[in-house]
Order: C-alpha cells, then sequence, then structure tokens
C-alpha cells in the first residue's frame, strides 16, 4: 500500500475510534462516512466534469461544509438533507433512503466534515485504496457480533474460490439476489476485470449491466452501493439504474434473468430487521412464499432462496449458493426441492465447508453448485462431486482463519472450465481419506429422503485414539455442536411457535 | 387407553378403522431357516428385527434351507408395507415401508403385508407409530402384559385412527418428515457432544496432572522473583515421613524404600514436578477384603465398583451391612472422609472420595489410596489416579483372561505425579471447575436427547389433532372419501375365500 493509501486508512479508522467512543456502532460510522463520501465525491465529480451534480440544489456538500453551518445548525441541515436526499430515485434513493444521522455532538460532525472527508480529493483517490478501506471497516462491522451484521458477511476465501470455479465471463448477467454489503458481486467484478484487457463495450458493460444485487435491509443495500460504488462499479448519478435494490428477492417471480448467479442466503428463518408494513405495524417478515414457479411452498428460507435461484437462471445458467445442512438433508419440502433440483438441473459439486468460518456461530454451511437446464423427462444430473471440507478440518475467526490457500485443493479438483476431466481423490482400497468424491445420480436418488448430507471420511474427533487434542480444541468442538443443536431446535421452535392457536401472530387456527 | 378415548377432530376429518385403507393383507410362511444372514445367491427370510428399528433393513434376515419352497410372490419390493404382528408388547406392530431392496428376502410367517391405498402409505406408518396408534395396538393385541403379543389381521384392520383430507394428509406428513429430519440431526449432534464431553473430560484430566491446566509454579516464582518447594524436594519429605513413620511402628521387617516408577514411557512433566508412585506418596494403599459381604436390610452403606463412576461415588442401589460386618470387613484400615477408593476389577480404574459424614464400607475389588493432605491433597490423587496414563499403565500391567483386573502391587506401583503443594490446590480448584461444568453439559446433552425423543411423540400427536399443517376448505372432506372407498368396495367382487369371517365361520363349524 502506498503511504497515502496507508494515511487514509490510518485518518478513517482514528475517525471511527473517536465515535465509538461516543456510542456509535460501526454501522453506524459506516453509514455516516457514506452519506458525507457520496455528498463529497458528487462535488468533486461535478467540478472535474464541469457538470451540474444530481444532488438538488441547497442539499450539496458545499452547503453542507458551508463554514458558517455549526452548531445546531449544521445538525438540522444534515437531517434535512438525509430527509431530501432520501426521497431521490436511482443511486440517491439507495444510499439515502430512511437514512438518520447519529452523531450526537455536531461539533464532531463538523470535524468529519472539515477534517476527515472536505480535506481529502477522494476521485482521483485509486479504488483500491478507498474500497478495501471501506471493506475493512465493513469487515470489522461483521465482526461486532451484537450487530448481527455477520450473517451479512462470507468469508472471503470461499467468495474467491467459489468465483474462480464459476468463471464469470464479460458480457454475462451475474447475480446476486441476497448480495448484503457486495462481496460476491465486487469479486466476481475483480475477475473479470483482472481476466486481460476489454474493450470499450465489456468494460462499460461490466461498470453499468453485468452485476445486479438484491438486498432486503435498507441499511444493508446502502452500504452495498457505496461499496460498488467506491470500486468503480454502477453509475455515479441517476442516469443509469443503479446495480442494488432494496427489497425481498423472494416476493416474486424474477422479471430478469442471469448468465451467473453467486449467492449466500442468510442463515436462520428471520433477518434481525423487524420489517414494517403499510400501516406503521411491525410485521414479522412473511416466511412463506406462494409462487407459481417454486416446486413447493415452505417457511423454510433457504430452501425458498435455491428454488428462486433455479428460477432466475437462465437456461443454461449457473449457480453457486451457499446453504446450510438443513437444504441437504431435511425432509418433507427438502426432499421435494431435491429431488426437482437433481431432476431440472445438473447438480454437479458440492463443498462441505468447515465450522470455524463464519461470523455467524453454529454454522454448518456447503457450496451447491447448479446448472439449469432445459425440460426433459431424464434428470439431468449424472454425477454429484463432493469435496469435504469439513471432516477433520478445523479454523477459527481468531487463532486460525481459513485462507484461499486452504481451498487449493478443491479448486484443482473442480478443474474450471475441464469439468470433464474430474477425478476422485478417493479411492476405498488406496486412498480412503481422499476429500473429493463423486456419486452417481441412482446412488443418491436411492438414498433416504435424497439426502445429499454425504460423508465418508473418518471424524477423528470420535476416535478413541491415543492422541487426545487439548482441553480447549474439544471445548470449541463440543460448543459447535451445542449452538448447532441449539439452531436446530430454535428452528423448529420456530415453527411450531407459528402454529400456537391464538398465539404468537394472533394468528387464529 | 379405553375404547372412548378418541379426540375432537378438526371439521373435514373423521376417525375410521384402518379397514379402508388397507386392500389387503398377505402373509409370509414360516421356512426352516440356518440362523445366518444369506449369501450372496441365496434366498433370505426376513426376521422380525428387520421391520422393528424404523427403517427396513434387508441384512436381518435367516437363509432359506429349502430352494424348492421358495415362492417368489413372498419376495420383498420397494415400497411394501411391512407390519410385524407377533413380538413383545413394546415391538410388536412396529412397521416400515421398504426402500434400498437389493436382495431376495422372503416374508415370514410374522410379518404381513399390507396392500395400502395408493397415496396413504406414509399416512397409515405414522398413525401406526403415534402414541395413539402404539396404544391401539396394544388395546388389540392378544396375550398378556409379560408374553409374547399377537396382534391378527382383522383386529389390525380394527384399528382407529383419524382420516384427513387426501391433500391435507400430504401436508401433514410432509411436516412430519421435515420436523423429524431436523431433530434426528439435533439428536446425532447431541450424542456427539455427549461424546466429545468425555473425550474432554479425560482431556482435563491429562492436562491437569501433566501440569497444563494452570501455571506452574515454576514459572510464577520466576516472574515474581522469588523461590518455591519444587516436588523433587517435597517428595523427600514425604520419603523420609515415611521412613520415620515405619520406624516408630515398630514392625520388625526392614524398612522397603519404595520403588521410582520407570519413566521411560511417561508423558513429560514441567518443571518443579517429579514422578512417584502411589505407594511412595500415600500413607496407606490398602486391599479391601476379597470375600463378599453379607448384605441387610439397613445398616452401614457397602460400597461396590458400580458405586464408583466418573470420580463421583453414585450412592444408587446401595448395600448394607452390619456393624459386626462393618468392623471385620474395615479392620486394616477402616475409611476415612477424603481418603481415595480406586477399583482394580470390573471396570478397573474408577476413582472417589469417601465423603464426611457418612462410614461407608469398602466392596470387593477396589483399593483405598490414604493422602496427607499436608503435602499431598486427596483431590490431586483423585485427578491423578483417573488421568488417561494410568489406564494405558493399567491396561499393560493387568492380568486375566477373563476380566482384566490389577494387582495389588499394580496399584502400588501406579505412577503419580507429584507438583509443589501451592500448585496442587490451583489445578484442583481449576480442574473441578471444569469438570463439574463438564459434568453438567453431560447431563443437559442427555437431557437434551431425551426431550428430542419425547418432542418426536409430542409432533405427532400435534399431526393427528390437524394442527401441524394447514386446513384448506376446498380440500374434500374426509368423510366423502370413505363414502367413496366404501362404494367401491361394495361393488367390487365378493369377498375372498381367505377373509377371516369365512375362517371363523368354518372354525365355528367344526366346533
Amino acid at each position: 500500500m502506498s503511504d497515502n493509501a496507508g494515511r487514509i486508512v490510518q485518518k478513517l479508522w482514528s475517525y471511527c475510534h473517536v465515535l465509538r467512543d461516543d456510542g456509535l456502532s460501526y454501522q453506524d460510522y459506516l453509514e455516516q462516512l457514506t452519506f458525507l463520501l457520496f455528498l463529497k465525491m458528487a462535488d468533486e465529480r461535478a467540478a472535474m466534469l464541469s457538470k451540474d451534480q444530481p444532488i438538488p440544489k441547497g442539499y450539496r456538500w458545499s452547503d453542507l461544509a458551508n463554514p458558517q453551518m455549526e452548531g445546531d445548525r449544521l445538525e438540522i441541515h444534515y437531517r434535512k438533507t438525509l430527509e431530501t436526499l432520501g426521497k431521490q430515485g436511482g443511486m440517491l434513493g439507495i444510499i439515502y433512503r430512511k437514512s438518520q444521522n447519529k452523531i450526537q455532538d455536531p461539533a464532531k460532525l463538523r470535524r468529519l466534515i472539515v477534517d476527515l472527508i472536505g480535506t481529502e480529493s477522494w476521485l482521483v483517490m485509486s479504488a483500491d485504496v478507498k474500497g478495501d478501506a471501506y471493506e475493512g471497516l465493513l469487515e470489522k462491522n461483521a465482526q461486532d457480533v451484537k450487530g448481527g451484521a455477520g450473517q451479512y458477511f462470507t468469508p472471503r476465501p470461499v467468495i474467491q474460490a467459489m468465483v474462480e470455479c464459476m468463471q464469470p465471463q464479460p458480457g454475462e448477467v451475474i447475480y446476486d439476489p441476497a448480495c448484503g454489503t457486495g462481496g460476491f458481486l465486487l469479486a466476481a467484478y475483480d475477475y473479470i476485470a483482472g481476466q486481460g484487457k476489454l474493450d470499450r463495450d465489456q468494460k462499460n458493460h461490466l461498470r453499468y449491466k453485468a452485476l445486479h444485487g438484491v438486498e432486503l435491509v435498507d441499511g444493508v443495500s446502502r452500504l452495498c452501493a457505496m461499496n460498488l460504488f467506491l470500486h468503480g462499479v454502477g453509475p455515479d448519478d441517476n442516469e443509469r439504474e443503479p446495480p442494488i435494490k432494496t427489497e425481498d428477492a423472494l416476493r416474486n417471480e424474477p422479471s430478469d434473468h442471469a448468465d451467473v448467479v453467486l449467492t449466500n442466503p442468510p442463515f436462520g428463518k428471520k433477518s434481525s430487521v423487524t420489517v414494517v408494513n403499510e400501516e406503521g405495524d411491525t410485521d414479522k417478515e412473511t416466511l412463506t412464499y406462494n409462487r407459481p414457479d417454486f416446486w413447493v411452498t415452505t417457511s423454510n428460507k433457504q430452501l425458498n432462496f435455491v428454488q428462486h435461484v433455479k428460477s432466475l437462471l437462465k437456461v443454461h445458467g449457473r449457480a453457486a449458493v451457499v446453504v446450510p445442512d438443513n437444504v441437504l438433508f431435511e425432509g418433507g419440502a427438502g426432499e421435494t426441492v431435491r429431488r426437482k433440483l437433481l431432476h431440472e438441473c445438473d447438480v454437479h459439486t458440492l463443498l462441505r465447508l468447515p465450522t470455524g468460518i463464519f461470523y455467524a456461530q453454529g454454522v454448518k454451511a456447503n457450496v451447491l453448485f447448479f446448472e439449469r437446464k432445459p425440460g426433459a423427462a431424464k434428470p439431468w444430473t449424472k454425477k454429484v462431486w463432493v469435496y469435504d471440507h469439513r471432516t477433520n478440518c478445523h479454523y477459527t475467526l481468531k487463532t486460525k482463519p481459513m485462507t484461499r490457500a486452504n481451498l487449493d485443493e478443491f479448486v484443482a479438483c473442480y478443474r474450471p472450465g475441464d469439468v470433464q476431466n474430474r477425478k476422485q481423490t478417493w479411492s476405498e482400497k488406496k486412498n480412503p481419506e481422499g476429500r473429493w468424491r463423486s456419486y452417481t445420480f441412482d446412488e443418491i436418488a436411492a438414498r433416504d429422503k435424497c439426502s445429499l448430507d454425504l460423508f465418508w471420511l473418518r471424524d477423528e474427533s470420535l476416535e478413541d485414539s491415543a492422541s487426545l487434542p487439548d482441553p480447549h480444541i474439544l471445548a470449541q468442538e463440543i460448543a459447535d455442536d451445542l449452538r448447532s443443536a441449539l439452531a436446530q431446535i430454535e428452528d423448529i421452535l420456530g415453527d411450531l411457535e407459528q402454529r400456537v392457536p391464538g398465539g404468537v401472530n394472533g394468528l387464529s387456527k | 387407553m379405553n375404547e372412548n378415548d378418541l379426540w375432537e377432530l378438526p371439521k373435514a376429518w373423521c376417525w375410521s378403522e384402518v379397514a379402508p385403507l388397507v386392500d389387503g393383507i398377505s402373509a409370509g410362511k414360516s421356512f426352516k431357516c440356518d440362523e445366518r444372514p444369506p449369501a450372496d445367491d441365496e434366498i433370505g427370510v426376513v426376521k422380525v428385527s428387520a421391520v422393528t428399528w424404523g427403517f427396513y433393513n434387508e441384512l436381518e434376515s435367516k437363509t432359506c434351507t429349502r430352494p424348492e419352497l421358495v415362492d417368489p410372490e413372498l419376495f420383498v419390493r420397494t415400497g411394501d408395507f411391512l407390519f410385524s404382528r407377533a413380538n413383545t408388547i413394546e415391538l410388536v406392530g412396529a412397521c416400515v415401508i421398504a426402500d434400498r431392496v437389493t436382495r431376495k428376502v422372503m416374508l415370514s410367517d410374522k410379518i404381513l403385508r399390507f396392500s395400502v391405498r395408493s397415496g396413504w402409505d406414509r399416512w397409515l406408518l405414522w398413525s401406526l407409530r403415534s402414541s395413539h396408534g402404539r396404544a391401539e395396538i396394544e388395546r388389540l393385541a392378544s396375550g398378556n402384559q409379560d408374553s409374547m403379543r399377537n396382534i391378527g389381521q382383522s383386529r389390525i384392520l380394527s384399528i382407529r385412527i383419524p382420516i384427513p383430507p387426501q391433500g391435507e394428509q400430504g401436508r401433514v406428513v410432509d411436516a412430519i418428515e421435515s420436523y423429524f429430519s431436523r431433530l434426528d440431526d439435533a439428536v446425532t449432534t447431541l450424542e456427539r457432544v455427549e461424546r466429545n464431553l468425555k473425550r474432554y473430560r479425560a482431556s482435563v484430566l491429562k492436562s491437569a496432572v501433566e501440569g497444563r491446566l494452570v501455571p506452574t509454579e515454576a514459572a510464577l516464582a520466576k516472574q515474581e522473583g522469588r523461590t518455591y518447594e519444587p516436588a523433587s524436594v517435597l517428595l523427600e519429605r514425604i520419603l523420609s515421613e515415611r521412613r520415620r513413620r515405619w520406624s516408630e511402628s515398630g514392625k520388625k521387617a526392614k524398612y522397603q524404600e519404595p520403588t521410582p516408577p520407570d519413566t521411560s514411557n511417561l508423558p513429560k512433566l514441567p518443571e518443579g514436578w517429579c514422578w512417584s508412585t502411589a505407594d511412595a506418596l500415600c500413607d496407606e494403599v490398602v486391599d479391601c477384603h476379597n470375600k463378599t459381604a453379607p448384605y441387610v436390610e439397613d445398616g452401614i452403606p457397602l460400597l461396590r465398583t458400580t458405586n464408583i463412576r466418573d470420580g463421583l461415588l453414585k450412592l444408587d442401589e446401595l448395600r448394607y451391612v452390619t456393624e459386626q460386618t462393618y468392623a471385620h470387613w474395615s479392620r486394616r484400615c477402616p475409611p476415612e472422609p477424603g481418603d481415595v477408593l480406586f477399583t482394580r476389577e470390573a471396570p478397573m480404574g474408577e476413582a472417589a472420595l469417601v465423603p464426611a459424614g457418612m462410614r461407608v464400607c469398602m466392596g470387593q475389588r477396589m483399593m483405598l489410596l490414604r493422602a496427607n493432605p499436608a503435602v499431598f491433597l486427596p483431590r490431586f490423587l483423585l485427578l491423578a489416579v483417573q488421568a488417561p496414563h494410568i489406564l494405558h499403565y493399567a491396561t499393560h500391567r493387568a492380568v486375566g483372561s477373563g476380566v482384566q483386573h490389577l494387582r495389588v502391587r499394580d496399584v502400588e506401583s501406579l505412577p503419580i505425579p507429584l507438583a509443589p503443594l501451592v500448585e496442587q490446590y490451583r489445578i484442583v480448584d481449576e480442574a473441578e471447575r471444569q469438570l463439574t461444568v463438564n459434568s453438567a453439559l453431560g447431563q443437559a446433552a442427555r437431557l437434551g436427547t431425551i426431550r428430542c425423543l419425547r418432542l418426536r411423540q409430542s409432533i405427532l400427536k400435534w399431526a393427528f389433532e390437524g394442527k401441524l399443517a394447514d386446513q384448506d376448505f376446498t380440500d374434500e372432506p374426509a368423510s366423502v372419501l370413505l363414502e367413496r372407498i366404501k362404494a367401491e368396495r361394495d361393488t367390487a367382487k365378493p369377498a375372498n375365500p381367505a377373509t377371516p369371517q369365512r375362517k371363523a365361520a368354518k372354525k365355528k363349524a367344526r366346533a
């Protein structure tokens, strides 16, 4: 990182700490930073291009940064600015909708405006610097357990490996229907941009047309839009559609279709945010969606995302979706979804991820890779290739984090671009510890409930071997298991509570 | 459960016997068999255990020794609804829908195959597995409480179950399977937690007695710039005290200096520790009286090896002895609070402390180890004798072709690590904290598992009360379906020769 870049990052962090002392969370800081930065950059751009800015007059950077603007006057003006911009459409709407000032002390707000944002030239700063600094703050936000933002953050190594396997190409349309803070979209962008010389049309397409994200929660979609914006993705103004939409992706059948879908739908049943409906009453988020394009109606959010993704794909489009174990083994609706998916799509690869890599604790997750195919009488899936990166794999967020290198073997086995030449590393006699193994469609269809919960490696933690792991390792495993069992029971409880007569939601049954 | 214990059903449901859902029942035959599973090309006969445990297990079969009697009609096929009509009360009526059928296995006379109305087989399966279904089976099976029970075909057909609208029953069954698969996952996870808690316990013990659980006295002393008494010096004090006690006891025999342990295969100890043996460190190492004590209704508790588990005394199923028995059995060394009891056999290696406030009598197959807390904490000794290295040592030294056991001299020579006294206190506190948490967690996991099993039954109960899935008022009511089935049957061919009514009539005629 250049000196200047280091300096910028330092500065952003130090102001963050100042405001944290005032009780602002990372999320709050990020939002305020976003509001101010966007205004400043719009201002710089207008100056540089001698164009008028899309920001309504009276609410621009120059108005906010005016030396007369201090104390209560500043505070009131800032609030008005946020409110006004929030009513705009396009990019402005995404960034400023439902925005609020969280900085109690106008003097600190003024310092932020004048010292932090005002003194720098952001437009000319490299996208890497801005982008990386912003992403660093996003990651810190994810680690802040109380905020619950962890569910929006997929580990970088997993994103990178998924993108490398999917090999998005210039000109392709890439969707993330649960985009969170935009990790997948940016990784796809980097991959395509890094492939070599793109001509002007391709660059144009990549910037404005290729990437699409949908996010349910306003606060998060604004961070996503800003994250993309700082990396040079999407429009500067309202002349084009922003790449992010704030809505419930599951509500409607998709009107657009994608060549590539990369996504990590949120874990659990409900988001951490209560949805407020038109009447201003708090609503429990709708859990069940009655869509004609769905195979089955269920309250299981992850199963619904799988159905949605398949619908979102163009025929011959490809997807990589992070799913929890339940999607692989749950009976009832789960079985129906699996059987249909195996039939209508080519479900070719399953990566079993280790525990200890997500900020959301106790998560047991996998990546499912599949391609949508045209209608046919016979099932499209012939073989499912499984890579077990869970059994005997131990990572922790702090002391032993997973790196991209840990997934090298998986990506090599996957053989992106050359999948017909895959070979098992597992062999019953010669290499029973091999982590890459294929199962035929028939083998899977014959399994109880068509379960894709496939394991074959010996779990060392269950052996009564002479080597006894240290207590803290065993304690970690026990804690992970208890969290997982707890999550499962709470999932069941969530469903049962919905059915208590006259109960929780005032539903009468 | 009596005949009138039927609950109110949702509007479009109704109660019915099983009969309308079952178009026919066929039985296997009784075959002469070898009591072994069939080899690849042989024909098997289903054992009752193949259908008793929740899924069809074709490996639970015997081999038919008369190939000429093989009837392919009796082969189990994928999708067959199988019902076990004879077993103990808990297991009679077990049923499965066969899948993963890869071998040729015939039905036996104890296994019935139901021909179930299309789309209703899973409903029937879960009905028969619910607590109501089980109660019906119990009510209708012949025999008495302790004997083998049998439930005949006409009785099976008369089992009463709730019938929902056809559309709804699919939704209910899907919901059952969704809940149960998740519950099974939770239970599997909890069972793994229980297993791991055992290993965690062993790991804590190992750390504790190898000096890795808390900072060592050596390290702290260095940090704080002071001296400390290392175990080697402590041991010297213990040994010289041992010599002195011997000489003052007036025993005529020559004093035996205790043999130090062979440390070549023992774990490394940290600075300030040293290895020793039970014999050297303990004031007393005493064997039990090797005769079964006579029990009485009440008196002084007699401890058997079953009362010693996981470092604790379990005072259930106690036996008692009289004062005289106690006096005689304990004459070598009456147990005192703080003594460590250590089992030599059946199983070996369990240990517990004698509690304060009660007299106990040592039963067979155990020894008493007494430590002097001024130099060697009994609670530390308790940890030390439960550590994994003791189990390795014991397994190596144990004798006996039948039941493995340790001899007295093996227990005397148990390798015990010695830590500075102050460090022993720290270790004991921390280890006990972790072990009690561990124990509570194990209990919670066990309870969790039990509760999950009860939750299964509770979910099934809701299923059959119509509470598990939504009603749809456009569904055709169950009563209409049942009418239709009745009409179909009335217009069908007359009853076939094997119906129960005809058999009963025949019987009557003969009588």
